[in-house]
């Protein structure tokens, strides 16, 4: 076949197409890696979120339909080529961003994933301190607070360890950590089954005299939660051998325990004003039962951090100048800035991130709508992979200067519609709001712009689109 | 699969490395004609868009 062994070790450690032979992952080892990736602490502040507008039962109606629109737009936008061709999110955008500009949606890619990476390995680290307090191996203490960096630099070492062996050490943590998805829906029993008539009786706190606008409010919550899974969900998705394999082990892998999980932390924010089960369950269940959630806190955050790095590195590989370095030192790269941020600015960090991460929500939804509207109208599912690894000029991937002017003003429009629908750091609204959302409109308009943009790259020629 | 550019000439490709070159070579010919089957567009529209329509109509007119 012409390619070496040692090509085949390397191939999940590379952004290059991953042969048939290397695609091994079935339905249920995607399925568990996909939930593992997906069930992590922020499942907690999405469920806090939610319940600033709605109650129990309304919020886990709102955050399931907007986890299932939100996972089915990110399935279709990078799906389709990932899965075909064997390759990751960021190398599917070139396509449309071409064959330079595709270095913008992989900007989105590093800043969002090292962003929630900095904050799982400061929840990791916070939740170990707390674990061992719990245990009785620390004594409560402000000076507990100097070995967050130390067990943050840890916890990196572990990762690095882990991901030497590629997307193999992703399966592996994974195979360990399926069971704290399990212990996460115990949790929510204990809270569901002792405060029933609390729960129910709840009001959130934030909820506005519009109903309709606070379903809404959770439906775009959802949407936005799983959005951001599309950096992941490439570096996923290319270990398995075909499109048939991937469908129900995102649909319900990845999109289903985010609602779930998220009801742990929309129970406790409204019972108990706090979505951090390792301090309510101390209330609700005693020592012991804060010890086994500060386990599963620690062991999620580990599993999701790990995923999250090893997508990044992919990523990474996508830039010339990275290429030829070891996958050791692009791990290197990839973990040194979740590191810095955990040992020198983890308080600073935690109290700005809510706003950092809106902005960063925003640009995925138009990303998905370009992706959709390239792969399945005007390309009609015909990509050429070849050009995908080429930048030059004559290439089909090329455009102008190898950026794709269509992609980046559709960009643009779809970032300008989602904060004209709704600001995300004051959620102010505009009156469609709450019957469309802000991401549909948002990837729609993007799609629109994008389409129409199109239409002058091919009359120009660019861009290699099948003639109709 | 290669698609035929529109007024792009593709003869001058730049050297890609033996193994990608290989890689790419094996892919072309291997990689599945079409992506999502029927079942896996059932399990989207069912899944993505059907019962959420079902749960927004619940949340919105509850």
């Amino acid at each position: 076949m012409g390619v070496t062994t040692h090509a085949n070790t390397q191939a999940d450690e590379s952004a290059w197409p991953l042969l048939p032979e290397e695609r091994t992952w079935g339905a249920a080892r995607l399925t568990l890696t996909l939930a593992t990736t997906a069930a992590a602490t922020w499942c907690y502040l999405i469920g806090e979120s939610v319940a600033g507008y709605l109650g129990f039962i309304k919020g886990g109606l709102a955050l399931s339909a907007g986890c299932m629109i939100g996972m089915v737009l990110v399935l279709l936008a990078a799906g389709p080529t990932c899965v075909r061709f064997g390759i990751d999110s960021v190398a599917a955008t070139k396509p449309q961003f071409g064959s330079r500009g595709w270095v913008v949606p992989a900007a989105l890619q590093a800043v969002s994933i090292i962003g929630w990476n900095s904050l799982l390995i400061i929840f990791f680290a916070k939740s170990a301190v707390q674990l061992c307090v719990a245990l009785g191996i620390l004594d409560l203490g402000s000076h507990n607070a100097a070995l967050v960096p130390v067990l943050t630099v840890l916890a990196c070492a572990i990762i690095f360890t882990v991901l030497r062996r590629g997307a193999t050490g992703v399966s592996l943590v994974s195979n360990i950590l399926v069971a704290h998805v399990l212990i996460g829906l115990w949790m929510l029993y204990l809270l569901v089954s002792r405060r029933w008539p609390e729960l129910i009786a709840a009001q959130p706190a934030n909820a506005s005299s519009n109903h309709l606008w606070n379903y809404t409010t959770g439906v775009e919550l959802g949407i936005g939660a799983t959005l951001s899974w599309w950096p992941y969900i490439g570096a996923m998705i290319r270990m398995a051998p075909n499109a048939r394999t991937i469908v129900l082990p995102v649909m319900l892998g990845m999109a289903a325990p985010v609602p779930l999980l998220s009801l742990i932390g929309l129970a406790g924010s409204l019972v108990l004003k706090s979505s951090d089960p390792t301090e309510w369950l101390r209330i609700v269940g005693g020592p012991a039962y804060a010890i086994v959630s500060l386990t599963f806190v620690t062991a999620a955050n580990f599993g999701t951090t790990t995923a999250g790095i090893y997508a990044s590195a992919i990523g990474l590989r996508n830039f010339a100048a990275l290429q030829k370095h070891t996958w050791t030192t692009l791990l290197l790269i990839t973990i040194a800035p979740v590191a810095l941020v955990g040992i020198f600015i983890p308080e600073l960090f935690f109290a700005k991130f809510g706003n950092f991460l809106a902005l960063i929500g925003v640009a995925f939804a138009p990303l998905c709508g370009i992706q959709i509207v390239d792969y399945f109208v005007l390309r009609r599912g015909r990509i050429d992979i070849r050009a995908i690894y080429v930048d030059a000029p004559g290439h089909a991937y090329y455009f102008w200067r190898g950026i794709n002017p269509a992609a980046m003003t559709a960009l643009a429009v779809g970032c300008f519609t989602y904060i004209a629908f709704l600001n995300p750091l004051t959620y102010d609204s505009i009156a469609p709001y709450p019957y469309l959302t802000a991401s549909l409109p948002s990837a729609s308009a993007a799609a629109l712009a994008y389409f129409l943009g199109s239409l002058l790259v091919i009359r120009a020629g660019r861009g290699a689109y099948p003639r109709r | 699969m290669t698609d035929p550019a529109q007024g792009n000439t593709l003869s001058q490709a730049p050297a890609l490395a033996p193994q990608l070159e290989a890689r790419i070579a094996i892919v072309e010919s291997a990689a599945p004609k079409s992506d999502f089957d029927a079942s896996g567009w059932f399990w989207m529209i069912l899944l993505g868009v059907a019962i959420p329509l079902i749960l927004l109509a619940v949340g919105w007119w509850a």
